[in-house]
C-alpha cells in the first residue's frame, strides 16, 4: 500500500471541499443580488457586481455596484421597499437616471423611506 | 376641343383630391393625448423638470430622515418649512419641492410639521371664527394653544447654465439646512447636484 494514499486522498477531499464552499458561497452571493433586483428592458450589459444593506439610525440602507460591460446607455433605476411580512411600505418611487461610462462602474445607494422597511429591491431599466 | 375639355376635367379632378386631401389630413391631425407614468424620465428639454423634482425632493428627504436631531428623538420634532428661494434664472414653483418634501416626511411619521407662514391667515382665521361666540365653548379650539416649531427647513435652489451653438449644459444645486429655531444653529445640511446636457 502507498504511504502516501492518506495523506494523498485528504489533500484530494480538502480540494473537493474547497472548490465546493466556493460553488456554494458564489451561488448564495449571486442569489441574494438575485432576490434583491429586477432587470428590465435592454440591461443585458448591465450587472450588479455587489449588493449589501445595512442600518444607519434605524433606516435601511441599500447599497449596490453596478457595472457597465456594454457601450454607454442610458439606464434608470429606483428602490422598491418591503416591510417584514413582505408587504409593500412606500409607493412607486421616480425612476432615476443612471450614468455609466462603458467599463466603468456606479454605486447607488437607496435610503428606506420609513422604519417600516426591512427588505428591498432595486429595478433596473434601460429608458 | 375633345383634348381641351379632357384636359379641363382632368384638372378639375386633381384639384378635387387635392382639396379632399387637404381636408381629410386636416381632420385627421388632431393632437394625441395619452396619460403617462408621473414616475418616468422626462427628457424633453434640458430645462427644469418633473424628473429633477422628484430626485431632489426624494433625495433631500431621505438624507433629513438621517438626520440625528430627528432619528434621536423620543417623539417627532414639530418642523416648519420656509420658502426654498429660487436663485436660478428660470422660473421654478419652489412650492413644489417643499410641499414634497413635507408630504414625504410627514408619511415617514418620523416629523410633524407647524402650519408655515404663507398658511397662517387660514389658521388665525379659523381660530378667530371658533371663538366668535357661535361656537360651543368646550368643543371650539381655543386660542394661544399653538404649538411652536423647533426646527425650520430652508435653502435654496442655483444654476449654472453655459451654452455655444451646439450644447447647453445646466447644473443645479438644491441645498436645505435645518435650523434650530430657538439656538440658530445648523442641526443639518446636504445638497443634490444635477447636471443635464442637451446636444443638437
Amino acid at each position: 500500500m502507498n504511504p502516501h494514499y492518506f495523506t494523498q486522498q485528504i489533500a484530494k477531499f480538502s480540494s473537493k471541499l474547497l472548490i465546493m464552499s466556493i460553488i456554494v458561497f458564489l451561488s448564495a452571493c449571486s442569489s441574494y443580488i438575485d432576490r434583491h433586483s429586477i432587470k428590465m428592458g435592454k440591461t443585458g450589459d448591465i450587472k450588479i457586481q455587489d449588493m449589501k444593506s445595512f442600518d444607519r439610525n434605524g433606516l435601511l440602507v441599500a447599497q449596490a455596484v453596478i457595472k457597465n460591460n456594454g457601450n454607454s446607455k442610458p439606464v434608470q433605476y429606483r428602490f422598491q421597499w418591503f416591510g417584514d411580512k413582505g408587504q409593500r411600505v412606500w409607493g412607486d418611487e421616480a425612476w432615476k437616471p443612471l450614468v455609466i461610462p462603458a467599463g466603468r462602474t456606479a454605486m447607488i445607494e437607496g435610503v428606506a423611506p420609513n422604519m417600516e422597511a426591512s427588505e428591498y429591491k432595486i429595478e433596473l431599466d434601460s429608458y | 376641343m375633345k383634348v381641351e375639355k379632357f384636359m379641363q376635367i382632368r384638372t378639375l379632378k386633381i384639384a378635387f383630391l387635392g382639396f379632399s386631401s387637404v381636408l381629410l389630413f386636416g381632420c385627421s391631425s388632431a393632437p394625441k393625448i395619452s396619460y403617462q407614468d408621473p414616475n418616468k424620465i422626462e427628457t424633453i428639454s434640458v430645462e427644469y423638470g418633473v424628473t429633477d423634482l422628484q430626485m431632489l425632493a426624494e433625495s433631500m428627504t431621505r438624507s433629513l430622515l438621517q438626520a440625528r436631531v430627528i432619528m434621536n428623538s423620543p417623539t417627532p420634532p414639530l418642523v416648519t418649512v420656509a420658502p426654498v428661494k429660487n436663485k436660478t434664472n428660470e422660473y421654478i414653483d419652489t412650492s413644489l419641492i417643499t410641499n414634497k418634501i413635507e408630504t414625504q416626511l410627514l408619511k415617514s411619521g418620523q416629523v410633524r410639521f407647524a402650519v408655515k407662514a404663507s398658511d397662517m391667515a387660514n389658521q388665525t382665521g379659523e381660530l378667530t371664527r371658533q371663538n366668535s361666540g357661535m361656537y360651543n365653548k368646550e368643543t371650539a379650539s381655543k386660542i394661544g394653544n399653538m404649538d411652536g416649531a423647533k426646527y425650520r427647513i430652508e435653502g435654496e435652489i442655483s444654476s449654472i447654465i453655459k451654452a455655444d451653438k451646439n450644447v447647453k449644459d445646466v447644473f443645479y444645486n438644491l441645498t436645505l439646512r435645518l435650523i434650530n429655531n430657538e439656538t440658530g444653529t445648523y442641526e443639518w445640511q446636504d445638497e443634490k447636484d444635477i447636471r443635464k446636457q442637451q446636444r443638437r
